[in-house]
C-alpha cells in the first residue's frame, strides 16, 4: 500500500494555510503545495500529482465541490482521495460532501497536533 | 336581533270573547227566527185546517137545510102544515129555517168546540130580537158588498183566539117564492142569488201560546239544546283551535328566532373566517371547490367565482395539479392519505402563475352523507424568505466565527503542542487557557448551531436500529479524558442485559458527552462519575450518576432551559454553555425518549433518559448498525 505524503491543500484564508502547512509538513512530515483558490488547485494539482487532495469547502469563486468535479475531469486526478475541512459538519453536510465523492471530512477548528494521523487514519481508509 | 313577536305569523283571528258573543248573537238570532217561523207556520196551518172544518161543518148545515127544504118540505108540503111555530102545532113541521136554526143549537148543544149561528138583516119577526155582534154585522156588510160567498176572520176572545168562518146564504128560486110570498116576510122582492143571511161558525184555536202547543214546545226545546249543544262544540272546537294556533305561533317564533340566531352565528363565523389569516377552502369527493374564503381569494388572486365549482387542482402547479385527482381518489378508494391529517409544505400556484409556499393541512368531515375535505392554507413565502435568511446568516456567522477560531485554535494547538519548539515554563499555562477558550467558543458555535437548527425544525436524525451497550462504552472512552482533566473517571456499571435502541448514532454520542462532560465538570476529584443502562418494561433507562454538589431545589424547573446553570459563575468556572441540557432533551425527545434528573442538593445528581427498546431480533450479530432501516427524519416529524 501505498504511504500518504504528498498533500495538494487548498484554502483561501491566509492564517489557516499557515497553521495547516506547519501541521502537515512540521508535525507530520508531508510535502505539501498549497493553493489559495480552487482556480489555482485545478490549474496546478496534475503538475504536483498529489496522494491526497485537502480541499476548504467555503471559498471565493470555486468553492470546494466545484473544485472537487473540476479535478475529476483531469484523468490524472479522476481517482485521487480528497478530504473536506470545512465547520459545516452536521451529519446530513457530511453525508452531502461523501455523495460528491470526498473521502471524509475533517472539522473546523481542527487540532494541528492531530492532523496528520487524521489524514493518514482517512488515507487508510480508502482501499477498504 | 331582536324579533317582534307581535308582528311575526300574525294571523287575523277575532278574539275570543267578541267572535263568542257574536257567535251567541247569532246563534239566537238565528234560533228565534226558526221558532218564528215555526210558529207561524204552525199558526197558519191550523188556521187553514180550521177553516176547512169550520167550511166543512158550515157546509153540512148548509147542505142538509137544502135537503130539508127540497125533499122534506116540498114532499110533505102539501100534507102536513110548514111553519116557524111547528111546537104549537102536532102535525107541522118546521119551516127550513126554523128546522136550520134550530139544528144549529142542537149542534151547539152536542158539540160546545164549535158554535154555528146564521145571522140576517132581514130577519123574521118572531126573531128580530137577536143582536149581531160587530163582527157579524161586518161580515155581513163585507159579503153583501163584494158579492163573495165566504168570510173568515179572527177575534181574540177571553177564552183565547176563536176563528170565524162565513159563508153565505143565497136565495134560490124554491127559496124565493116561499119568501115573497110568506105573510110575515120582512122582504117581498127578493130575487134569486141575493143574501139572504150568513152563517157563521166559530172555532176556538187549539194551543193558543208557545206553551200550549207541544210539538211546538218539543221543537222549541229541540232548538235551543241543538243551539246551546251547537255553542258549546264550537267554543270547545274554538278554544282548541285558538290553543293550537298559539302553539303554532310560538313554535313559529321559536324557529324564527332560532333561525335568526344561527343566521347572526353564521354570520359571526363568516366574519372570522373571512378575516382570519389562514385560506380555508372546501372540496368535495371529487375535488371539486365548496367554499372558498376571502383569505384564501387574498393568497391565490382568485375571486371566489372563478374557483367554487372548479376542481381544486387549478391552484397546483405541475405536476401536482394532474396528480391530486390520482391522490383523492387512492384516499377514497384505499383511506391511505398523504396530508389528511397533518400538515405539510406544499406549492401552490397564483392566478398570475406564480408559484408559492404553502403550508397545508386538510382534514375530513362529512357533509349530507358524502365526504367533504376542508384544507386551511397559509402562504409561507415571507416566512421562508426569513428562514432562508436567518439560515443564511448563521451559516454565515458560523463560518466567519469558525475562520478565525480555526487559525487561533490551530496556532496555539501548535505552540502548546511544541510543534514550533518549547514553551518558556511561564508562557505554557497561558496558552492553556487559550486553547481551553477557543475549544470552548467552538463548542458554543457548534450548540449555537444545533440550537437554531433544532428551533427551525431542521435537525437532520439518522435513525437506526443500534445496540447500546457498545455506544455507550465508546461515549466513555472518548469522554474519558475529558473527566480526568476534572480529576475524575468515569465507569460503566452492568446492569443485565444489552437491548437494541432507534437512535442516531452521531446525536447520541453528543447526548451521552453532554451528561458525562456534565457530571465530570462537577464530580469532586477523584469520584467516579457512573453510567448505567438498566431495563424498565419497554424502556431502557440510561443514567449518569455523579456525587456533586447537585441542583438547587430553585433551578429544577430550569435544569433542561437553555442558557440555564445553577450558578452564572458555572459557565466561568466549568466551560459549560448553558445549552447543553437543553440540546440534550432535544435530541432525546427527537428519538422518541425523554429525559430527566434526580438530585438532592449536597448528594450529587442523576440525570437520566429513556430510550424505547426496539424488538432485539433486528440487532444485527456483528453489532453494527443496520441499514436496512436506515429512516431520516426531521425533527418536526
Amino acid at each position: 500500500m501505498t504511504e500518504l505524503q504528498r498533500i495538494l491543500y487548498v484554502e483561501d484564508d491566509p492564517d489557516i494555510q499557515a497553521i495547516a502547512k506547519l501541521a502537515l509538513e512540521s508535525v507530520a512530515g508531508f510535502t505539501v503545495h498549497v493553493c489559495s483558490s480552487g482556480e489555482a488547485a485545478v490549474r496546478e494539482a496534475a503538475a504536483f500529482a498529489p496522494d491526497l487532495v485537502l480541499l476548504d469547502v467555503m471559498m471565493p469563486g470555486m468553492d470546494g465541490p466545484s473544485t472537487l468535479a473540476a479535478l475529476r475531469t483531469q484523468p490524472p486526478l479522476a481517482d485521487t482521495p480528497v478530504v473536506f475541512m470545512t465547520a459545516k459538519v452536521q451529519p446530513s453536510e457530511v453525508s452531502h460532501f461523501r455523495s460528491l465523492g470526498a473521502l471524509d471530512v475533517i472539522a473546523k477548528p481542527f487540532d494541528p497536533m492531530n492532523l496528520g494521523t487524521q489524514l493518514r487514519a482517512i488515507w487508510e481508509t480508502r482501499t477498504r | 336581533m331582536l324579533i317582534d313577536r307581535k308582528k311575526t305569523l300574525r294571523i287575523p283571528v277575532m278574539k275570543g270573547g267578541k267572535f263568542r258573543t257574536t257567535v251567541i248573537l247569532f246563534g239566537g238570532f238565528f234560533s228565534v227566527a226558526f221558532l218564528a217561523l215555526t210558529l207561524w207556520t204552525s199558526d197558519s196551518a191550523q188556521r187553514d185546517a180550521m177553516i176547512r172544518l169550520a167550511h166543512s161543518y158550515s157546509g153540512a148545515v148548509m147542505s142538509f137545510r137544502a135537503y130539508y127544504a127540497e125533499t122534506v118540505v116540498g114532499r110533505v108540503g102539501g100534507l102536513v102544515e110548514i111553519r116557524h111555530d111547528y111546537h104549537d102545532n102536532p102535525h107541522a113541521l118546521p119551516i127550513p129555517a126554523t128546522m136550520t136554526l134550530e139544528l144549529v143549537d142542537y149542534m151547539n148543544l152536542r158539540d160546545q168546540s164549535l158554535a154555528i149561528a146564521q145571522i140576517s138583516d132581514y130577519p123574521f119577526p118572531w126573531r128580530s130580537d137577536r143582536v149581531l155582534t160587530p163582527g157579524q154585522r161586518t161580515a155581513l156588510d163585507a159579503l153583501l158588498k163584494s158579492g163573495e160567498d165566504m168570510l173568515t176572520w179572527t177575534t181574540s176572545e177571553e177564552s183565547g183566539r176563536v176563528l170565524h168562518h162565513a159563508m153565505a146564504i143565497r136565495m134560490d128560486a124554491t127559496c124565493v117564492g116561499c119568501h115573497n110570498s110568506h105573510p110575515d116576510s120582512p122582504r117581498k122582492d127578493w130575487q134569486v142569488g141575493d143574501l139572504r143571511a150568513i152563517q157563521v161558525v166559530t172555532v176556538p184555536f187549539r194551543g193558543d201560546g208557545l206553551l200550549d202547543n207541544d210539538p211546538l214546545r218539543v221543537t222549541a226545546g229541540f232548538v235551543l239544546l241543538s243551539l246551546v249543544g251547537a255553542l258549546l262544540a264550537l267554543f270547545t272546537m274554538d278554544s282548541r283551535v285558538r290553543r293550537f294556533l298559539r302553539l303554532a305561533r310560538e313554535s313559529a317564533i321559536e324557529r324564527a328566532e332560532a333561525a335568526t340566531a344561527l343566521e347572526e352565528q353564521a354570520r359571526d363565523t363568516q366574519a372570522i373566517l373571512d378575516n382570519v389569516l389562514d385560506g380555508i377552502i372546501t372540496i368535495d369527493q371529487r375535488g371539486i371547490v365548496a367554499s372558498f374564503s376571502a383569505s384564501a381569494q387574498r393568497i391565490f388572486g382568485y375571486p371566489e367565482d372563478e374557483v367554487i365549482g372548479r376542481n381544486v387542482s387549478m391552484l397546483m402547479p405541475q405536476p401536482y395539479r394532474s396528480e391530486h385527482d390520482g391522490y383523492l381518489a387512492r384516499y377514497l378508494a384505499t383511506g391511505v392519505a398523504r396530508v389528511i391529517g397533518i400538515g405539510r409544505e406544499v406549492t401552490g400556484r397564483h392566478k398570475d402563475g406564480k408559484h408559492f409556499p404553502l403550508e397545508l393541512s386538510i382534514s375530513e368531515t362529512t357533509h349530507a352523507g358524502q365526504p367533504l375535505f376542508i384544507g386551511i392554507v397559509r402562504d409561507i413565502t415571507e416566512r421562508k424568505r426569513v428562514e432562508q435568511l436567518k439560515n443564511e446568516f448563521v451559516s454565515k456567522v458560523s463560518h466567519e466565527l469558525r475562520t478565525p477560531l480555526t487559525s487561533i485554535a490551530g496556532s496555539l494547538g501548535l505552540l502548546a503542542g511544541g510543534a514550533v519548539g518549547q514553551l518558556p515554563e511561564p508562557a505554557r499555562p497561558l496558552v492553556d487557557i487559550a486553547r481551553t477558550n477557543s475549544t470552548r467558543l467552538t463548542r458554543l458555535i457548534d450548540d449555537l448551531l444545533d440550537m437554531e437548527k433544532m428551533a427551525a425544525g431542521k435537525l437532520a436524525f439518522d435513525l437506526r436500529t443500534e445496540a447500546l451497550m457498545p455506544l455507550l462504552h465508546e461515549a466513555l472512552e472518548v469522554n474519558q479524558t475529558y473527566a480526568e482533566q476534572f480529576g475524575g473517571r468515569l465507569a460503566l456499571r452492568e446492569c443485565g442485559q444489552d437491548v437494541a435502541v432507534r437512535v442516531d448514532r452521531w446525536r447520541l454520542m453528543q447526548v451521552l458527552s453532554n451528561l458525562l462532560s456534565n457530571a465530570a465538570k462537577y464530580a469532586p476529584r477523584d469520584s467516579v462519575v457512573e453510567v448505567s443502562a438498566c431495563v424498565h418494561e419497554r424502556v431502557v433507562r440510561v443514567t449518569v450518576k455523579d456525587s456533586g454538589p447537585g441542583i438547587p431545589e430553585a433551578f429544577h424547573d430550569g435544569v433542561f432551559q437553555r442558557f440555564s446553570q445553577a450558578d452564572s459563575s458555572d459557565s466561568r468556572q466549568k466551560g459549560g454553555t448553558g445549552l447543553g441540557l437543553a440540546i440534550t432533551k432535544e435530541l432525546v425527545e427527537h428519538m422518541g425518549g425523554r429525559v430527566g434528573f434526580e438530585s438532592t442538593p449536597g448528594a450529587g445528581a442523576t440525570f437520566y433518559f429513556d430510550l424505547p427498546i426496539v424488538d432485539p431480533s433486528t440487532v444485527p450479530s456483528d453489532k453494527t448498525s443496520s441499514p436496512d432501516t436506515t429512516d431520516r427524519s426531521t425533527g418536526n416529524t
